[in-house]
């Protein structure tokens, strides 16, 4: 019971805070222009962990617009354990918008996605992390609804992790490696406050819930993950955020993360 | 070479009056960033006719000038505005017109495809005129269904000539652009 009014709460809250619709840590039913290419790389840094074994990651990324519904990712994922950074693994990523009513500064948008991931790290925990900590698949739906400068945008989706490559024992009995993943992002674009060309400098600023629920235990974690977001010249971003854990019974080593992120972006790439 | 040149100038000829497309302003829906009307900038600019785009960024406006001569296509510049991830609100096309008539829910053939007047007075146009298309996906879907009580003929459904514009002598299966004043 406590749990549903935390999230209600957080919800609620997220709600009354405004941001734009490139989030931070979620992404948005709409997708990058068809044709374009966004380069990214991707930094967390743990702040506080309760054990030795997770640490740096770098998240190199390309986004492709393979045509206006439909888009694809491909990640690489390095991790620093025990001092020295390798190369863990990579995930595949698609969305496609099926549904669109736009309006002038306005739109809702639904959106499919779905992920793969091979990763070959030791497994460190019971949450499932498809992006850098375990082998596995995820699908879900997108909806956001954009409003002037105001975007929320909500996501669900199920996790199903696989075993960690030849090396890695089976860590969890079957029945664990299913998990409900949701999240609820609100946005707004703070400046400039009057727009006047595509060299001003864009400022978004972000609230995202993060959530996850075992299947099978029904633990779950529940992060709130403020951010900042920078746009130059309407084609380069530079994300700040940091992310931290308000419910925790899904076990994790880490429940304290910043990260920074680069994007560049190539319009008409192909 | 020579003979396939004067046909086309005949051709050409044929095309009673509306001679020149002069430029198009467009209003594109969905968006509000910088970035997002900067993918729709970039996305315009991408067609070998377009010369210039110039955004209205607040309003998500665009002002497309073409290169000399240039064989301007609405449903291209449409298509490039969805490539983009967003959608047409509005386009309306600027035309030099040499004493073109017109008469309201009749078609009148030109270069860029056929225009069908919707909601105008049978008048003769002359000089530099604006027309703002209607066609689905050129304005907002409640404006396009609001609209359809402007005509009964079909081709305002299907974009495409059909057996309800034979009396202008619209060839079948060729596009119909919807248009008002």
């Amino acid at each position: 019971m406590k749990k549903i009014i935390v999230i209600i709460g957080l919800a609620c809250f997220a709600m009354h805070i405004q941001a734009q619709e490139l989030f931070v840590y979620t992404e948005p039913a709409s997708n990058v222009p068809a044709r374009s290419l966004g380069l990214r790389l991707t930094q967390q840094i743990p702040v506080q962990k309760t054990g030795a074994a997770v640490g740096y990651q770098a998240l190199p990324e390309i986004v492709w617009g393979a045509s206006a519904k439909l888009m694809l990712h491909a990640e690489g994922f390095f991790n620093s354990r025990g001092g020295s950074v390798g190369f863990d693994g990579a995930s595949l990523y698609s969305k496609y918008r099926f549904y669109s009513q736009d309006d002038i500064h306005r739109h809702f948008r639904m959106a499919f996605f779905g992920r793969l991931s091979y990763n070959s790290g030791a497994i460190m925990q019971e949450a499932i992390d498809l992006n850098g900590q375990n082998s596995g698949m995820e699908w879900g739906w997108i909806g956001t609804k954009l409003i002037d400068r105001l975007a929320i945008s909500g996501t669900v989706s199920w996790l199903n992790a696989f075993d960690n490559g030849a090396a890695q024992t089976k860590k969890w009995p079957s029945g664990y490696r299913d998990a409900m993943g949701f999240s609820l992002s609100a946005g707004r674009l703070m400046l400039p406050t009057v727009y006047k060309d595509y060299d001003q400098v864009n400022l978004n600023l972000m609230l995202e819930t993060l959530g996850q629920a075992n299947l099978k235990s029904g633990d779950m974690f529940l992060d709130l993950a403020p951010s900042l977001q920078l746009i130059f010249k309407s084609r380069m971003r530079i994300d700040l955020g940091y992310r931290f854990a308000v419910v925790k019974d899904l076990a994790r080593p880490v429940t304290r993360m910043a990260l920074l992120r680069f994007e560049y972006n190539i319009f008409n790439a192909f | 070479m020579k003979k396939l040149s004067l046909l086309l100038a005949f051709l050409w000829a044929g095309y009673t009056g509306m001679a020149q497309v002069e430029g198009i302003e467009l209003q594109a829906s969905g968006l509000t960033c910088s970035m997002c009307s900067n993918a729709i900038r970039k996305s315009l600019t991408f067609l070998d006719y377009v010369d210039q785009v110039r955004a209205n960024i607040r309003e998500s406006m665009f002002t497309i000038s073409f290169k000399k001569d240039a064989s301007v296509n609405f449903d291209e510049l449409k298509k490039k505005v969805e490539d983009a991830g967003f959608f047409v609100a509005s386009m309306k096309v600027k035309l030099r017109v040499d004493h073109q008539a017109i008469r309201n829910d009749h078609h009148v053939k030109t270069a860029y495809g056929t225009f069908h007047f919707l909601q105008v007075k049978d008048q003769e146009l002359n000089g530099l005129v604006t027309l703002r298309l209607l066609d689905k996906g050129y304005v907002p879907a409640k404006a396009y269904k609001k609209n359809a009580v402007l005509t009964s003929r079909a081709c305002y459904q299907t974009g495409l000539a059909g057996a309800c514009c034979a009396e202008d002598q619209v060839e079948p299966g060729s596009r119909v652009y919807h248009v008002t004043l």
